[in-house]
């Protein structure tokens, strides 16, 4: 059985690998300090699984930043709107490639961990900082944040 | 004339992607059709001509394994060869979609060469029946 450290490990390597796959961005694994003051609104995707295993994934990056995921995914220019329209939908499946890879590395390919639709929430400038509180995992990326957490049960 | 292709996914990103790859991919695209759910396709491969499926299976409304089995349930549709794009790793899934004649079974987060080498072996008629 993974102990909790061992969890956060494999949501840091899935969040990480993730990232560089679905939309060539880099993270550096980064302290709560770093973040502390960072200014501006935020977004989180929730995806929830159960069957075998139930909990659920939380992960919060700024809303600009949100766009340049996008824009990279989709191979655009931050400014095309393209990448304004897909924003949500690309954090949405960022999660959920991260969630279909965590639930296979912490329970096993061979239970059935069935993953829900993922869900967005938007927060403001105190919802991020209390997201950075809260996150098991953290990246910069050029300076922005991504924070991450996974809970079960 | 050209392949017809659909790509069937809840992610509007996801589908921008596979769209971009097939269409710098040596095959020769002639329409490509998105849908996204099962249901959605279902309709689409009853009115359309479909050469090539690409599909997810987490998705809401129909989801790509209920889709499989409605596939598989009618003669005209199971002929039409489908790859399974997901982020899904259960095993027993996966052996259950395999088993119902899927070509193909890729794990999110894919290569641009992995999708365009894929579709160009099924349609260049070979049987390819990878797990990545």
């Amino acid at each position: 059985m993974n102990t909790k450290s061992d969890d956060n490990t494999i949501l840091a390597k899935v969040i990480e690998q993730t990232l560089a796959k679905f939309a060539l961005m880099f993270g550096e694994p980064a302290g709560k300090e770093a973040i502390i003051g960072f200014q501006g609104d935020g977004l989180t995707a929730v995806i929830r699984f159960r069957n075998f295993a139930s909990g659920a994934i939380y992960i919060t990056i700024p809303a600009d930043l949100c766009i340049v995921l996008a824009a990279n995914a989709i191979g655009t220019e931050t400014k095309n709107e393209l990448a304004a329209a897909n924003c949500h939908d690309a954090l949405k499946e960022f999660t959920n490639v991260a969630a279909g890879h965590y639930v296979s590395e912490v329970f096993g390919k061979k239970e059935n961990v069935e993953i829900m639709p993922p869900e967005i929430i938007r927060l403001d400038n105190n919802g991020l900082m209390n997201a950075v509180n809260d996150a098991q995992v953290l990246f910069l990326v050029d300076g922005n944040p991504i924070m991450a957490r996974a809970v079960k049960g | 004339m050209g392949y017809n292709l659909l790509i069937v996914d809840d992610s509007a990103t996801t589908r921008t992607i596979i769209k971009k790859i097939l269409s710098l991919s040596k095959i020769e695209v002639g329409e490509l059709f998105e849908a996204e759910n099962g249901k959605v396709a279902i309709d689409l491969l009853y009115s359309k001509w479909i050469d090539l499926v690409f599909a997810d299976i987490n998705m809401p409304e129909m989801n790509g394994v209920e889709m499989i089995n409605r596939m598989s349930d009618d003669g005209m549709l199971k002929t039409i060869p489908v790859v399974i794009v997901s982020s899904d790793g259960n095993e027993a899934r996966i052996e259950e979609l395999m088993s119902k004649g899927v070509k193909a079974y890729l794990r999110k987060p894919f290569t641009p060469e992995i999708i365009k080498e894929i579709a160009e072996t099924i349609l260049g008629g070979e049987k390819n029946e990878h797990k990545i």
